[in-house]
């Protein structure tokens, strides 16, 4: 009788050892991580000259401007800024119109220096001049004097 | 035979400690544990950009994080994901702190160690939108996982 209460007390014993031990295994670890971001300055174009055409006649022939290597009277000219020694990516427009009134010209074939294209690249100081050239379509014999002006946009992005 | 009663207790105390000890030192050698294999990497962005999201993805990726989990064969486990944000910043001036929230991972939030003892837990989160004056430079910070076993 004696025997068998120590028994039980045995038999509770292990049974509250046998719970204890899963209690005492469950606990946590950590492990630490790193995140990272590099952050660069944005991109910005401003306009600083024109692109102009020279003067013509009713019926002259269609006439082009070079973007050139450097800015002249004509070539349009852009300032790029952004970050230091980044390259960046140039996307002119295809066709736009200058206009007088209800009378256009159009003008295409737009073409830059650096070229259009993953070409261009901010200077040290994280600056680029971007030179602009197009052709002006030919005019027609009745087209009308007069000033023609339009605007075109020049797209940069890293 | 009453006072036999704590000369057993003691004898029998004394077993159950000695399978104890034996359990604890099997414990120990399969200690388990969390490790950094991989950064999380949001890349480069420039000022202004909007809030970019690491996916967890379910493979390692040049962006995900991912951390190698040890122990036991065949051992279950729960993901605990850092519960709100973190911040990394720049040594530099000026708006130099990014948060990073929305942790996610996979698998989340159970999963089980091989039968190597071994499952590789990958990490992805959410990169607040940068300012436009957010000042230029090389963000680190760094997150905490933890493994309930």
């Amino acid at each position: 009788m004696l025997k068998a209460h120590s028994k039980k007390f045995l038999v509770t014993a292990l049974l509250a050892l046998a719970m204890a031990l899963p209690a005492q295994q469950a606990f946590g670890v950590s492990g630490s991580g790193t995140a990272r971001q590099i952050v660069i300055a944005a991109i910005a174009i401003s306009n600083v000259s024109d692109l102009v055409f020279p003067q013509a006649s009713p019926g002259a022939a269609a006439a082009t401007v070079v973007p050139g290597t450097a800015e002249n009277a004509s070539n349009g000219s852009f300032n790029v800024t952004g970050q230091a020694n980044t390259a960046y990516t140039i996307t002119l427009p295809t066709t736009i119109n200058m206009t007088n009134g209800a009378n256009t010209i159009a003008v295409n074939t737009f073409v830059s220096f650096p070229a259009a294209g993953a070409n261009g690249l901010l200077s040290s100081t994280g600056s680029q001049l971007l030179l602009v050239g197009a052709t002006r379509a030919a005019l027609a014999a009745n087209q009308a004097l007069g000033t023609y002006t339009g605007t075109y946009s020049v797209d940069v992005v890293y | 035979m009453q006072g036999d009663r704590p000369l057993l207790f003691l004898h029998w105390t004394w077993r159950a400690i000695g399978v104890w000890a034996t359990f604890i030192f099997v414990d120990l050698s399969v200690a388990q544990t969390v490790t950094e294999t991989s950064e999380l990497t949001f890349g480069t962005a420039s000022q202004g950009s909007p809030a970019k999201v690491v996916s967890s993805g379910t493979r390692e990726n040049s962006e995900n994080a991912s951390f190698r989990v040890d122990g036991p064969p065949n051992q279950s486990f729960t993901v605990v994901l850092p519960a709100g944000s973190v911040v990394i910043s720049a040594p530099v001036g000026g708006v130099n702190t990014i948060e990073i929230s929305e942790f996610r991972a996979f698998p989340f939030p159970n999963s089980a160690l091989s039968r190597d003892g071994r499952r590789t837990i990958f990490v992805g989160a959410t990169r607040a939108a940068l300012a436009t004056n957010q000042a230029t430079g090389s963000y680190a910070g760094s997150y905490t996982i933890e493994i309930l076993f």
